[in-house]
């Protein structure tokens, strides 16, 4: 199994990581200015992702990151500071992430809607009492 | 489905394409594999010489080496990708995808493929995110009704 690295972002301040230790998941995590950083073993990352999706539905956004936590080609405490490679972008991108969300959540919505309509079925003592009501003896 | 994703680094759709079920081609996973995996570079090095040479694959030997380089990592991307989400006209072009001539490439290879693709422009108000969601989620939905 090979270890992985995933950015968890969201753009309000949610309480990733005392959930993630509640959890126990055995994963490095890293608290950045920008979000949140797991590392571990891919099942352990997926396991973390599922778990932090289902908690905090559509207000997180997760990605690949390339480079392990504290890795001093990227660690701006090894490079003398600055937003490090790549950080302009995140941060591009996250000032989008509340519109992003807000999307999300009126497309579930609906889509919840819909899918409710399409199922809705009625049940066999109400079958009955229309055939009653409607269908002379 | 794998589904190359333009810029490559991007956080929002990198996500949108997971949430909707489909293997992103980022490349973020490609450096992790440069970077993580045992090599003889030291330091570990996203770019090496020999991607240079790699990115003659894919352009001329007049094509400046940076832009062979970076070809060299995303182009395979494009190669193993069953369709693709671009976004034009991005305001920035910082960090690894700021080289404007391979992003040009990397636009022609995908059009060159022949691969469903869908080309949009980031959202700056809460109508066009939503456009943008649901164009991605529409794309995604049809590739999979295509194949079944």
């Amino acid at each position: 199994m090979s270890k992985i690295t995933k950015i968890i972002v969201s753009p309000y301040y949610l309480p990733i990581i005392p959930k993630l230790y509640e959890k126990g998941f055995d994963l490095i995590i890293k608290e950045t200015c920008y979000g949140v950083m797991i590392s571990g073993e891919e099942k352990d990352v997926k396991d973390a992702v599922d778990f932090l999706r289902k908690e905090f539905k559509n207000s997180v956004f997760i990605k690949d990151r390339g480079f392990p936590p504290g890795e001093k080609v990227r660690c701006r405490a090894d490079r003398g500071g600055g937003g490090r490679p790549g950080f302009h972008q995140l941060e591009y991108e996250i000032s989008m992430l509340p519109n992003i969300e807000k999307a999300l959540n009126e497309i579930y919505k609906s889509d919840k809607k819909t899918i409710k309509k399409k199922k809705k079925r009625i049940g066999i003592d109400k079958l009955q009492s229309i055939i009653k009501e409607n269908v002379p003896l | 489905m794998k589904i190359f994703i333009f810029p490559p680094t991007s956080l929002i759709l990198s996500d949108l394409v997971e949430r909707f079920g489909h293997d992103p081609l980022a490349m973020m996973k490609v450096v992790r594999e440069r970077v993580t995996g045992p090599s003889l570079d030291s330091p570990p090095i996203n770019v090496t010489p020999n991607d240079v040479k790699d990115g003659l694959k894919y352009v001329a030997v007049e094509v400046p080496s940076g832009v062979r380089g970076r070809l060299a990592l995303m182009a395979p991307l494009v190669e193993k990708a069953d369709a693709a989400i671009m976004v034009k006209n991005a305001d920035y072009t910082f960090g690894c995808v700021g080289c404007a001539r391979t992003n040009e490439y990397l636009r022609y290879f995908v059009k060159r493929r022949r691969i469903p693709y869908i080309e949009l422009e980031y959202p700056y108000t809460e109508e066009e995110a939503k456009e943008f969601v649901i164009s991605i989620k529409n794309f995604l939905s049809n590739l999979e009704n295509k194949n079944g």
